[in-house]
């Protein structure tokens, strides 16, 4: 048997992939609809419940620091907190007459200023934080008192090797290692096809155009797992499987829509040097297509609802942190020869069933 | 000297290929306009459907109908609710993404084998493929705007922003034409290949037949934000990857 690296390097970064996906927990956070009431009224004594995920305040009772940050570098001070369980706190706040909460004139038009900020750290359980926790009504003559407030010292880093928390995301977010590479690796299978269907154009070979039609398969297949887990994930995070609201979401269903359409134009030749040719045309088209569709539109269109907002494809770096990377990248190396691995096997298959119909039947 | 004859040779084949160009263009035209039935079907299709739209929607956009008859006790009235312009586009959209289906559809298909023959041994197969395209580009033009005309006048017409729309209408219908010419040079080398037309078709115009989508609703103010430029620019670039896509890979179809 062949020796193939990279088939041992394909099976060790999904099982880290899998293992580190799944079994890192997620850090300490506070739940979207966690924080009660909504609106506090500064130069008045406040309190709010707030309802965490993944903290251990029992065990950081008497040592957790709560504040809620109204600048930079300033916040209002917790007067107590008192722990009910490990995921929930009553904090007390004394709120000295606020005016205007950070320096607005950072936040380009339409960016929303992320203050106030409520951040909450134990030792034991790390740093959560909430930006927009609750709407801080100003003081009626937009005075801050600035003399009350604390000064913000930033905390230390939390003990645990941990995914950032992200709102309505919550654990749904190890779903980043298995959703974003299918697309990254549907977009380099079919690259490979292409490359193949290239060759197959400059010198027909059978080896060429089963190459260019496994790649396809496989990176079809990629596509599809990647319109379902997105799906999921919609369902999750956004509340409905499907929405038009999402071109990437409906870009990337018709370029697997014409990938398809490939399979049924290979199916509809019957000649074989006819169908490698003309099947090799239409796979250079499909894969232009495909650029347009998952790389060209989304960036040009006007709405997303994925992460990274307006003109990023896939995620910008504030949403991703050296943990997630830590897992996502081999993920995405992973998955990818995962995809080469099923193609060949698929070639392979061809080729036997090519020779088992040459090979004369007697009986 | 020799760098001239090269630089002249290079002119005349180019000047060459214009002419086979032209010369193909209005074959295609005369042979359009000598059988009227092809371009009249397609008109008949487009009134047909726009008609049937029309029963079925009940009501032209924006004016709700309110009929009376009879007196006393045989009072009747009926009333509709006015059509929404969301569902005056959506009825558009696939009129044209039709009319463009067949139209187009005999650009390769409809051209016997021995006649494709022939035209090879005459020009270029860029040339060819170039002469087609325009043509239907042009064919394209002329359909679309028909059907904006005869759908607007029995469906209402709700557009708001008239130039943006005329300019999405060009640009999409010279994008359709582009596309549904390529696919028809390939489904014509299958066999079945109406079927296939439409089954390789319809993905690919899929991201034109979005971005008009959004288009026509900013020409129609349903989408009040000011960001169709970029659209534009997406069906530009979809239209000249569609042209660079198959003046590079037609060489490949023909050759046998």
């Amino acid at each position: 048997m062949k020796f193939s690296w990279w088939k041992i390097l394909c099976v060790a970064l999904l099982a880290f992939t899998f293992t580190a996906g799944l079994l890192i927990p997620l850090g300490p956070g506070i739940l979207g609809d966690g924080v009660t009431p909504a609106v506090l009224s500064s130069a008045a004594p406040g309190q709010l419940n707030v309802r965490t995920y993944n903290t251990l305040f029992v065990r950081d009772t008497g040592r957790i620091v709560a504040r809620l940050r109204v600048s930079d570098d300033r916040a209002v001070c917790a007067r107590s907190v008192r722990v009910a369980n490990d995921n929930e706190l009553d904090i007390a706040f004394d709120i000295p007459p606020i005016g205007e909460l950070g320096d607005s004139s950072r936040f380009g038009p339409g960016m929303a200023s992320p203050f106030p900020v409520l951040e909450i750290y134990g030792p034991s359980s790390g740093l959560a934080t909430q930006e927009r926790a609750v709407v801080l009504r100003k003081s009626a003559d937009g005075y801050t008192d600035t003399a009350a407030l604390c000064e913000a010292t930033p905390f230390p880093r939390g003990p645990r090797m941990a995914f950032p928390f992200i709102n309505l995301n919550e654990e749904s977010n190890r779903n980043l290692f298995f959703h974003v590479p299918m697309w990254f690796g549907m977009t380099l299978l079919m690259l490979a096809s292409m490359v193949f269907s290239v060759r197959q154009l400059r010198v027909p070979s059978a080896r060429n155009d089963r190459w260019a039609r496994s790649l396809a398969v496989a990176g079809t297949l990629f596509g599809v797992l990647g319109l379902i887990t997105g799906s999921i994930w919609a369902r999750f995070t956004w509340g409905t499987w499907w929405t038009v609201h999402e071109v990437k979401l409906n870009a990337a269903a018709a370029a697997v829509l014409v990938y398809l359409a490939y399979f049924v134009l290979r199916g509809a030749i019957e000649d074989e040097a006819a169908k490698a040719r003309i099947s090799a045309v239409y796979s250079i088209f499909a894969f232009v297509m495909l650029i347009v569709l998952t790389f060209v539109i989304p960036r040009m269109a006007p709405e997303s609802l994925h992460p990274g907002g307006k003109g990023n494809v896939v995620f910008s770096q504030y949403d991703l942190d050296n943990t997630m990377r830590m897992v996502f990248y081999p993920a995405v190396i992973g998955w990818t020869l995962l995809g080469v691995w099923i193609a060949e096997l698929n070639a392979r298959l061809e080729r036997i069933q090519e020779a088992v119909s040459e090979f004369p039947s007697d009986r | 000297m020799a760098g001239v004859q090269v630089r002249l040779c290079a002119y005349l084949r180019a000047v060459s290929e214009m002419r086979a160009i032209a010369h193909l263009f209005f074959k295609d035209l005369l042979l359009e306009l000598r059988q009227k039935y092809a371009i009249g079907g397609i008109l008949l299709y487009v009134a047909s459907t726009v008609f049937l739209v029309f029963y079925a929607v009940g009501t032209r956009v924006g004016q709700s109908t309110q009929l009376t008859t009879g007196m006393g006790p045989l009072k009747k009235t009926v009333s509709d609710v006015p059509a929404t312009a969301s569902v005056w586009a959506a009825f558009f959209w696939v009129i044209v993404l039709f009319a463009a289906v067949n139209a187009i559809a005999k650009s390769f298909v409809a051209e016997h084998g021995n006649r494709r023959l022939y035209y090879f041994t005459l020009a270029s197969p860029t040339a060819f493929v170039l002469a087609k395209m325009l043509y239907s580009a042009a064919l394209m033009t002329v359909l679309s705007v028909l059907s904006f005309a005869v759908y607007g006048v029995v469906m209402a017409n709700p557009v708001k922003e008239v130039g943006l729309f005329y300019l999405a209408l060009l640009l999409g219908g010279i994008g359709l034409a582009f596309a549904f010419t390529f696919v028809s040079a390939i489904a014509a080398k299958a066999d079945n290949s109406a079927t296939l037309m439409a089954v390789l078709g319809f993905p690919v115009v899929l991201p034109i037949l979005l971005t008009l989508v959004r288009l026509s609703k900013y020409a129609l103010h349903l989408n009040m934000d000011r960001g169709y430029v970029s659209d534009l620019l997406i069906l530009v670039s979809v239209d000249v990857l569609l042209a660079a896509c198959a003046v590079v890979l037609f060489p490949y179809l023909w050759k046998e």
